[in-house]
């Protein structure tokens, strides 16, 4: 039955693809599917494919997307750094002059920070994009792409982000130059480069999630296991023994109870505040070669608000989490990805291939 | 269409490519049978998508060449410039081999 329903899907996932490529591949695909018993994984492998194919008209939404994430993140990082500088020299001022309350104003602007800072990015993006158009149009023209394509390149950066100068903010008009030149720089190469391929980075993405709801789901199960064992252990010991009268008085506590004990927004707001070193350390081989520096790098940025804002529980709890998700970005077994064809033949990973997310794979080269 | 000159031309799919180009080394096969031989020989089980999706650029370079349907199944079999593209692979990955085992010799 449930290979009957996994062997519709898969079929379904087939019509996906774009009808020539369906026309010449489908029947033998659908002959494959009825000589298997297919699961979720090859629902899984022919959806992604069916993006594969389609990459012409996906890609450019996902280059989209992931030029304006990138450039967010590096506004971000810049004027993070920046802002943090200009408040502590404000804030050493106003507690100068009005005492120690000028701290809870500080906060405050570190929680508004990340908001502000990307406020109206995405509209900002796509109308930029709108009104640059005409400019693109024209400066696509041959002669001018082939012939002078860094002057293309000034000159679509500059209409990118005229709209942002117009009527933005500071932080907007820093993104969108940024994201002006990163477009121009794809559009209007200087040599001919290589095509990327979408399909690993959508892959790459979904690893990611992955992780992080694996690392989630097992931060809970610990955490109640340790509460539990507790509750059951070591708490009807202390409260036998805090009726005694020789107890001092600190056994006389009332068990917390745990709650929710790992807050996905805590997570998200971590992972904020770490994305600058996640954006830094990722994409190179600096994880591969110092994956214990990126350890403490990343933990170090996760732990932030935790450390600096929250509640005791999530100061110690959030620890846990950062550890789980720094070994599983940062693994110190893993081995630089060699070129895929210099590996001859290679099993998958046992840990279900999620180390494989960064381009980092656990390979085992079979003889 | 876009020329290729080797398999790492392949980006993502170079490998299977590679898997594809050895299964059909001793005789034309069809895609069910390519799978078997694959995870017989490497352990690796791929799946349709990326199966088809490495087939589809082997036959846009010309490394494989269908062959007549029989039923629903159409088999494929290696060029004479698939022959030589695995040639080189090989070449090089036997290379690299003998210098790695060098070096664990000496280590």
């Amino acid at each position: 039955m449930a290979s009957g329903l996994w062997r519709r899907l898969a079929k379904a996932a087939v019509r996906l693809y774009p009808a020539a490529w369906r026309e010449r591949y489908g029947e033998e695909i659908d002959g494959l599917l009825d000589a298997t018993a297919p699961g979720p994984g090859v629902v899984i492998d022919l959806s992604l494919g069916a993006i594969r194919e389609r990459s012409s008209v996906l890609g450019v939404l996902v280059w989209f997307v992931a030029v304006l994430l990138r450039a967010i993140l590096l506004t971000m990082l810049t004027t993070g750094v920046l802002a943090v500088l200009f408040m502590v020299i404000e804030v050493s001022i106003l507690s100068a002059r009005h005492g120690v309350y000028a701290y809870d104003w500080l906060s405050r602007r570190i929680f508004d920070a990340p908001y502000a800072m990307t406020a109206g990015m995405p509209m900002y993006f796509f109308l930029s994009l709108q009104f640059s158009l005409p400019v693109l149009l024209l400066l696509l023209w041959p002669p001018i792409r082939r012939r002078h394509p860094v002057l293309a390149r000034i000159a679509f950066t500059a209409a990118f982000s005229g709209f942002a100068f117009w009527l933005g903010r500071w932080n907007q008009q820093a993104a969108m130059l940024l994201c002006g030149w990163l477009i121009a720089v794809k559009v209007f190469p200087t040599a001919p480069a290589a095509p990327t391929d979408f399909g690993g980075s959508i892959r790459r993405i979904v690893a990611f999630f992955v992780v992080i709801a694996s690392v989630y789901v097992r931060a809970t199960l610990i955490i109640w296991a340790g509460w539990l064992a507790f509750f059951g252990l070591v708490w009807p010991v202390l409260r036998a023994l805090s009726d005694q009268p020789w107890a001092p008085r600190i056994w006389s506590f009332s068990l917390p109870w745990p709650g929710f004990p790992v807050d996905l927004l805590v997570i998200c707001f971590s992972l904020l505040m770490s994305a600058p070193v996640l954006l830094l350390t990722l994409p190179t081989r600096f994880s591969a070669r110092f994956p214990r520096t990126s350890r403490v790098l990343f933990l170090s940025a996760f732990l932030v608000i935790p450390v600096a804002f929250l509640d005791l529980d999530q100061k110690l709890v959030m620890p846990l989490v950062g550890w789980l998700l720094a070994r599983r970005l940062f693994p110190s077994a893993a081995i630089a990805a060699p070129p895929a064809s210099a590996v001859p033949v290679t099993t998958p990973a046992r840990d279900g291939g999620t180390s494989s997310i960064l381009g980092l794979r656990r390979s085992t080269v079979t003889s | 269409m876009k020329k290729h000159d080797s398999l790492q031309d392949l980006g993502r799919f170079s490998e299977p490519a590679l898997l594809i180009l050895i299964s059909l080394a001793d005789s034309p096969k069809h895609g069910y049978a390519m799978t078997q031989d694959i995870e017989r020989i490497s352990g690796q089980k791929l799946g349709p998508g990326t199966l088809y999706g490495a087939i589809t650029r082997l036959e846009d370079a010309k490394w494989i060449e269908p062959l007549p349907a029989e039923d629903r199944r159409r088999p494929y079999k290696l060029t004479s410039a698939g022959t030589r593209v695995l040639k080189a692979r090989l070449e090089t990955m036997r290379a690299m081999t003998k210098a790695a085992q060098a070096r664990l010799a000496d280590a």
